[in-house]
């Protein structure tokens, strides 16, 4: 056995050896009993040194593995081909999930939709479309009940528990002038 | 990169259908296995089962092995597990006839494991570890230094190196040269 083998051996078991000679090591050493034996009893002089033997020292372990792999089935497994995204492609799929989750996110918080709350110094004119709140429960709920299947009962209990920012409903009769801006309408939009 | 570098290099061989590299791996790991499963399972032969157990289930379970943990802890929890498996199944298994000589008597449990348990077992693995400590006193400074340093520090031939002040391969050649000396007094021991 050639020293220099030997000291490459040595120096594999520490994880210290070139990945350009441990192929070749490896390919000796599975091959070759002597380096075999040899890889045997510098581990067992490094398990010695570092953890201590077991009590009794069984040595047909090795040789009833061996044996009882003869019946096992080699493994192989696929290596995973890594793709290669070019930048131009990279560049594509990030605005394709951009896109569909800005799309998906348009759906969860469809604005326009939504109830808002509306300053009560909007000019009559800027108000078309939008009614008084105790006028138009029967219209908000056919305006949402085809999309949201909010009742009428549901959307009369919200906007009483919110009439206090209807100037309709209740308090002093102030100008919108006088209550601007902590009067507010709440109303629904008719716009789409 | 440490031992583990070359437990993965092994392991990919095995995964590339290379059994006799998982012999490596046994031949490796055979002592720290059947330690650890002595701690569970008392009776060496039955110990000896398990070890073998926990390698055929390591082997069968290598295409799943994706390197996240070392290979040594990965075997070491497949060891655990198949000792305590051995231990529940031996709980429900039903009791013996308890064994008798050929002239009827009952034979002594500890009778029971002379043929793997004997003194001189005992006697060899006490020789091996004090042959090896007698090897480690006799060795020249240097030599000492550097395997003492790599294997019970476990520090790298680069951190051997700062603290040698001496090339890496230098400590290379010093940790072989050591092995070398430990290997020719423990070798009558093994023959």
């Amino acid at each position: 056995m050639r020293q220099d083998t030997l000291e490459q051996l040595s120096c594999f078991m520490d994880g210290e050896l070139s990945d350009r000679d441990h192929r070749t090591l490896v390919e000796a050493c599975v091959n070759d009993d002597g380096l075999r034996e040899k890889w045997a009893r510098y581990h067992l002089i490094g398990t010695t040194l570092r953890a201590g033997l077991p009590e009794t020292l069984q040595r047909g372990l090795p040789a009833r593995v061996a044996h009882a792999l003869d019946d096992e089935p080699a493994i192989l497994v696929g290596r995973r081909p890594r793709v290669r995204v070019g930048p131009a492609l990279g560049l594509a799929m990030a605005a394709s999930v951009a896109g569909f989750t800005f799309y998906k996110l348009g759906d969860w918080f469809p604005k326009a939709r939504e109830p808002r709350l509306v300053s009560q110094d909007a000019s009559p004119t800027a108000d078309r479309g939008r009614r008084p709140l105790t006028e138009d429960i029967p219209y908000a709920a056919v305006l949402w009940g085809g999309e949201r299947h909010d009742t009428p009962e549901r959307l009369t209990t919200y906007l009483l528990m919110h009439n206090q920012y209807d100037g309709s409903l209740s308090g002093p009769e102030v100008s919108p002038s006088e209550a601007s801006p902590y009067f507010t309408t709440v109303v629904h939009d008719s716009d789409p | 990169m440490g031992d583990t570098g070359a437990d993965s290099q092994l392991v990919e061989r095995v995964q590339r259908g290379d059994k006799k590299a998982f012999d490596l791996l046994v031949l490796k790991y055979q002592h720290r296995i059947l330690k650890l499963i002595s701690r569970y399972v008392r009776d060496p032969s039955d110990a000896m089962d398990v070890a073998q157990d926990a390698f055929l289930k390591a082997y069968r379970s290598l295409p799943n092995f994706r390197g996240d943990s070392a290979f040594y802890t990965w075997i070491y929890r497949i060891a655990v597990n198949t000792a305590k498996n051995h231990l529940v199944a031996q709980s429900r298994r039903p009791l013996e006839t308890e064994p008798t000589g050929m002239d009827g008597e009952a034979i002594e449990p500890a009778a029971l494991l002379k043929d793997y348990a004997t003194p001189e077992n005992y006697l060899i693995t006490e020789e091996i570890q004090e042959a090896i400590a007698t090897a480690i006193d006799q060795l020249p400074e240097d030599l000492r230094t550097a395997i003492t340093l790599r294997e019970i520090e476990g520090l790298s031939y680069e951190e051997i190196a700062e603290v040698m002040t001496c090339p890496i391969g230098t400590v290379r050649s010093r940790i072989f040269r050591a092995r070398e000396a430990i290997d020719h007094r423990l070798k009558p021991y093994l023959e």
